[in-house]
């Protein structure tokens, strides 16, 4: 017998083409740990991190920015999470908004525009996300990764059979361990996301936070669409933020968080800290099981012919706007969400404001795209 | 610590396959084999 025979050499071969192969995906991969590049406007005044509440974050993918927009004057301390689910980039880009756009003229905000850090550094298998996205801002292109709805799988691999939620001991699906809005309070010894979570609550808790709102998105077939997800203790706020948005044209739902679902922010934030917690939710196409060619564009215009189809025939309940659900119409609808739940907490509490300045009207973000929100 | 166990069972199928690879004198399975061993080592490597 020879030796090398032709199926060792066809082997190497082969070997070698998967070498490559490992290369060049693990190149892609890996481009998505570069950080996104996000431009503090002048309403800045300091820039934390999620490791200054709990230092075990430290070093990891999950450790991530925390703007403050400071007054200086008196009034509430209100807290912005985008990003819980990066594949929902409205919440993401309403948070980056806030950050590089905004100016506070009473009171604080805290924004933290990648909540689930972790999740920005990979894609979820089999779904054909795009890896990024490109907006013009109104300097230049902006691109920003597109990531996935949990955290990196690498990190906490593998996900249990079923997700046990701490303290609760109810029960979900294993992969919804990396879902960081699964896993309030938190646990300062669990994994990655729980870890996270727990760093999110010490920092609602040590910065004395009155209003905390949670940026989502959902997939058109999904009834909590356009809706004001709160606790018990959110119900009268959010009531007079609908009423307002209602009366703008722009409808949207209230729906209480349900007391027995634990882990999700609009309940553990309510239950465990003094903080009024709004879970805030637009339509997003990239997200839906209909939808069909998917891509950066899909992500940005929000136009899809299955959707249009389904809209069209009326056989299906969905929020889907014959002309698309572009990014500048889900982020101006949480931009004006939270204006109009301040608002409301402005009229119930005159003597502790919180005052913004810097955020255009939803009109002016239709017209003028969601780049131009962006430096 | 489930973890690099799982890591760890991951580097030994990816050897046995390997072997296998060499072994094996049907092209058609030698391509299933180094299909399999490319996201088994991007796991192993921590990278996907």
């Amino acid at each position: 017998m020879p030796l090398f025979p032709i199926h060792r050499i066809r082997a190497l071969l082969l070997l070698a083409a998967a070498a490559a192969a490992c290369l060049y995906a693990g190149k892609e991969f890996r481009k998505m740990n570069a950080p996104d590049t996000i431009l503090p406007g002048q309403g800045v005044s300091r820039i934390r991190a999620l490791k200054d509440y709990f230092p075990n974050l430290e070093g990891t993918r999950s450790d991530s920015a925390v703007y403050f927009l400071e007054s200086g004057r008196p009034g509430p301390t209100v807290l912005v999470l985008g990003g819980t689910h990066p594949n929902e980039p409205a919440g993401f880009l309403a948070a980056v908004a806030l950050v590089e756009s905004l100016r506070v003229k009473a009171g604080r905000l805290i924004v933290v525009p990648q909540a689930c850090q972790s999740g920005f550094t990979c894609t979820d298998p089999l779904e054909g996300y795009p890896q990024s996205y490109s907006l013009r801002s109104r300097s230049r292109l902006r691109t920003f990764r597109f990531g996935s709805r949990a955290a990196n799988p690498v990190e906490d691999w593998p996900d249990p059979i079923i997700y046990r939620h701490f303290p609760s001991g109810q029960q979900l699906s294993g992969n919804e361990t990396r879902n960081l809005n699964r896993a309030y309070p938190g646990k300062s010894d669990g994994t990655t996301t729980e870890k996270t979570a727990f760093a999110i609550m010490k920092l609602i808790r040590d910065e004395k936070v009155n209003l905390a709102f949670d940026l989502h998105e959902a997939a058109p077939e999904i009834p909590i669409i356009n809706a004001i997800v709160t606790h018990e203790k959110g119900r009268e706020l959010a009531a007079g933020a609908l009423l307002g948005l209602e009366l703008e044209n722009l409808p949207y739902a209230l729906e209480l968080s349900p007391p027995n679902f634990h882990g999700l922010s609009h309940r553990e934030w309510g239950d465990g800290t003094p903080a009024i917690p709004f879970l805030l939710e637009t339509t997003n196409p990239v997200q839906g099981r209909l939808r069909g060619r998917t891509g950066a564009s899909l992500a940005v215009d929000g136009q899809d012919r299955q959707y249009r189809l389904a809209q069209e025939s009326g056989r299906m309940r969905i929020t889907y706007d014959a002309g698309g659900e572009p990014l500048a119409r889900r982020v101006g609808r949480h931009l004006r969400a939270i204006q109009a739940v301040l608002e409301t907490y402005n009229e119930l509490h005159p003597e502790g404001r919180v005052e913004l300045e810097g955020i255009p009207s939803y009109e002016e973000i239709i017209r003028n795209g969601v780049g131009s929100l962006l430096q | 610590m489930l973890h690099w166990i799982y890591t760890a069972m991951a580097a030994w199928i990816a050897w046995l396959l390997l072997e296998e690879l060499f072994e094996e004198k049907s092209w058609r399975i030698q391509v299933s084999l180094v299909l399999i061993l490319i996201p088994l080592v991007l796991r192993i490597l921590q990278i996907k």
